[in-house]
């Protein structure tokens, strides 16, 4: 069973005022195993966001289902979705969305102070967190103190702290410069070399060629897939610019 | 671009646009306008001139038109410099658009022409209308009979369109003063930038603890009442200091030590409303401290006035027992007969029957004089026919003579013609004096009526202020805390849980200035109880009856306010 399996996914935007409705998404079919470090690319307007955000229960789809170990998300009451969200996914985004009223550990400490965990064990996994990201001094700090990469490592710490089964990021680095991007990037992969799942919605080549795999979506379909099996990061990077190319050549589909 | 017709329609289109903000700034400034009108329409209609007793109550009147001018500047300034600072962006993108700084000048100038005559025209028309209801408010209050006819004072239309004028002329300029010292980035960033965490501020603190405790401590020790109410504008002022450095620092302090408290703060419902309060706290404090002295203002001035009011017959009782009364000051045992022979010699002169006839020697208490000549019991009503009370050792010796007259008898002649009588009565103290009690009682009624009638009418206008201040906090804080609220949700904060912390951080903010406002409400009791017998009023049970029926009423409005307001954070929060 894979951890995260989605099936004939469609959703369908209706215009308020009657009218076409448009399709963001036609059939989309994927899974996810656990383990695996997926990035998603496609243009803007290739339905990259409303994936996501089937993906972290925000939104509902009009066909098809998603299944999380075997559970599909449909069945989670709207009251339990919440919970559910916080307890089996964690989210990294562009914009970091910290909080300016906390401090670098108190926005780290947020998930699970929401979910009723007592100061002690909080303190217990955010330590070696911490540690891990390359934040331990910065704990006091607030967020208009940091650097841009520090913010996003803060957000990823965030995210990590409820030891989520999927780490869901829309464009991690996508406010960040090279430096800090690179950087970002290698905490995912050694990361994902401890196991952690981690599923990366991105337009940055760079950033799609630290994944193992690479699925590439356009107008709402998946268009092709790529695995990065044993080829060197620089392979990796002219496959998947070769790809983009081909695809914005408007060739039909062979995934 | 047509050079006339540009700037008017821009600057009408943005007043519309923003009129969430532009609209409670808008109705305060008519309502303070028909306000300043009316209690100006009352100070010059001839009607309330041709009453009796008014006198006092005209003073009152343009005392109070003072006041309401004053206060509707300042409360102007500070709701225009906070519509200025949300408008930051807004023109910053013009700037960016090319518009030059004397083009905004001319957008303020056109925005603040609009706003000045919506305010002053709608504020007299309104003014005009509420006029006679105020007459015959104030008519009611002092018991008076309510003349005739509408009157529109010019000058009353005229101080008010030449106060409003002024006050928006102030703001433009002001206005022109910001836009020069800011530079296009920071009028596109304006209010965005991150703001630092406050610092403990110590000498804030003990500063704000000082004065406080002066304030306190002057209207706990304060033993008379010519003192106290010498002394009470010092301590408001003691207060009101010491009010804005706690409500600054004492809260900053505060509330780092709650962040401190681990157990505490890492609560769901805790941690978001600390950490939020903390970050703000630097702005917030100066709102929530004029909050809570406007609250104080209306719950002294109200509670003062109604005790007053409702304490007529009180004092009347004790001043006036007879329809007419001649007093003695350090007079000896013999004026007694001597001015009683008096009154039985003009009572049949004058052809009037005598009722009720008291009178007597009294030994006052050294502490009576110290205190009021009012602030004692009905003498009168202790003679029970013995003509000298209490012991010479007591204080010095006062006559009381005294009676009440038929209905129909002319009290004021009586009175008249026994206080030219004693003149003659080769008495042994030269101050004494005989009181007509009838019209004693109607200056009286007139005088405590105009009182409370002004302290009503300044009460609701501190209380208009403090609700606009309210409604503004709220809403910018909405949308400050907009932002917040989305990402809570994304980290995973259930729609239930962000109501709940949002509740709490809310109702925090908000009782903390009512809770003080009571706090200093009882603080000033003392001291206003001594003022109070200044108008010979001295039972405290009332007062007390009217501070907690005040505190009541009050508290029931301000929770109100609290639940419209707080609403309508909700809808700007949750978006």
């Amino acid at each position: 069973m894979s951890l995260l399996e989605v099936k004939n996914l469609r959703k369908v935007y209706t215009a308020r005022l009657g009218g076409n409705g448009v399709e963001a998404l036609k059939n989309v079919s994927f899974a996810v195993e656990a383990g695996e470090f997926v990035a998603i690319m496609g243009e803007s307007g290739s339905g990259k966001t409303t994936l996501l955000n089937i993906l972290a229960a925000l939104d509902r789809p009009s066909g098809g289902r998603v299944l999380l170990s075997g559970e599909d998300m449909a069945g989670v009451r709207e009251r339990d979705l919440t919970a559910f969200r916080r307890d089996n996914l964690g989210f990294v985004f562009q914009d970091f969305s910290l909080l300016d009223a906390f401090t670098v550990r108190d926005n780290i400490f947020l998930p699970l102070v929401l979910a009723g965990k007592g100061f002690e064990e909080m303190n217990a996994r955010l330590l070696p967190l911490a540690q891990a990201l390359g934040i331990g001094e910065l704990l006091d700090k607030f967020p208009y103190e940091l650097s841009g990469g520090q913010k996003q490592r803060t957000a990823v710490a965030r995210a990590l702290i409820t030891r989520p089964a999927i780490l869901l990021a829309d464009e991690p680095t996508g406010a960040l410069d090279s430096r800090a991007s690179e950087s970002l990037l290698r905490v995912f992969e050694s990361l994902n070399e401890q196991g952690q799942t981690i599923f990366m919605v991105t337009h940055s080549v760079t950033a799609a060629s630290h994944a193992k795999r690479t699925l590439f979506l356009r107008d709402g379909m998946i268009y092709h897939q790529l695995y990065r099996g044993s080829r060197t990061r620089g392979e990796m990077f002219a496959e998947i610019s070769h790809t983009l190319t081909v695809m914005s050549g408007g060739e039909n589909g062979h995934a | 671009m047509r050079k006339f017709g540009f700037y008017p329609r821009l600057a009408a289109r943005s007043l519309r646009l923003n009129g969430k903000f532009y609209l409670p700034y808008l109705l305060s400034g008519t309502v303070a306008a028909a306000m300043l009108y009316d209690i100006l329409f009352l100070n010059m209609n001839r009607g309330v001139a041709q009453l009796k007793g008014t006198n006092a109550v005209q003073g009152l009147l343009g005392f109070g038109a003072m006041v309401v001018a004053l206060f509707s500047f300042a409360l102007l300034c500070y709701t225009n410099g906070f519509l200025m600072k949300r408008r930051q962006k807004e023109l910053g993108l013009y700037n960016i658009l090319g518009m030059e700084k004397r083009h905004m000048g001319r957008l303020l100038l056109w925005e603040t022409v609009y706003a000045a005559l919506l305010c002053a025209v709608g504020g007299l028309l309104l003014g005009v209308l509420l006029s006679k209801l105020f007459l015959l408010l104030l008519c009611a209050v002092m018991q008076a009979e309510i003349p005739f006819g509408f009157e529109v004072p010019r000058d009353a239309v005229l101080y008010t369109a030449a106060a409003f004028g002024g006050i928006f002329l102030l703001n433009y300029l002001l206005n022109l003063l910001r836009l020069n010292r800011v530079k296009p980035i920071e009028l596109l960033h304006g209010g965005e930038t991150g703001e630092r965490e406050p610092k403990t501020k110590w000498v804030l603190t003990l500063l704000g603890l000082v004065t406080m405790g002066a304030g306190y401590g002057i209207s706990l020790t304060v033993s008379d009442p010519v003192n106290a109410l010498m002394l009470f504008f010092l301590a408001v002022i003691l207060v009101i200091i010491g009010t804005y450095c706690l409500f600054t620092a004492g809260s900053i302090a505060l509330l780092k030590a709650l962040r401190k408290n681990k157990k505490y703060y890492y609560r769901t419902r805790h941690f978001t409303a600390v950490s939020g309060m903390l970050h703000r706290m630097k702005r917030n404090a100066a709102g929530l401290a004029a909050i809570c002295i406007l609250s104080t203002m209306v719950l002294v001035t109200v509670s003062t006035t109604l005790c007053l009011y409702m304490g007529v017959n009180d004092i009347l009782n004790r001043m006036y027992c007879r329809d007419v009364q001649t007093y003695v000051n350090r007079g000896a045992p013999e004026d007694l007969p001597k001015v009683k022979a008096l009154y039985e010699r003009k009572a049949a002169e004058l052809g009037v029957e005598m009722k009720d006839f008291a009178a007597l020697c009294f030994y006052a208490p050294a502490a009576d004089y110290a205190n009021n000549r009012t602030d004692v019991d009905p003498y009168l009503e202790r003679a029970n026919g013995a003509d000298v009370v209490g012991d010479p050792n007591d204080g010095p010796l006062r006559v009381y003579v005294g009676c009440n007259l038929a209905p129909d008898a002319d009290a004021g002649l009586f009175a008249a013609s026994v206080e030219v009588g004693t003149r003659d009565l080769d008495l042994s103290s030269s101050w004494s004096f005989t009181d007509d009690c009838r019209a004693g009682r109607t200056d009286f009624w007139a005088s405590l009526g105009g009182f409370f009638f002004i302290g009503l009418f300044l009460g609701s206008l501190f209380l208009m202020a403090a609700v606009l201040i309210i409604y503004y906090k709220q809403i910018s804080e909405g949308y400050e805390d907009a932002r917040s609220f989305v990402i809570m949700q994304q980290v995973g904060m259930t729609e239930a849980e962000v109501k709940d912390s949002v509740r709490s951080q809310i109702s925090l903010v908000f009782f903390l200035p009512l809770v003080a406002a009571a706090c200093h409400t009882a603080g000033a009791f003392p001291m206003t109880k001594k003022i109070l017998l200044l108008f010979g009023l001295s039972n405290t049970g009332l007062f007390l009856l009217c501070s907690a029926a005040t505190l009541l009423i009050f508290a029931v409005v301000y929770y109100c306010i609290y639940r419209l307001t707080a609403r309508e954070y909700y809808r700007i929060v949750k978006r």
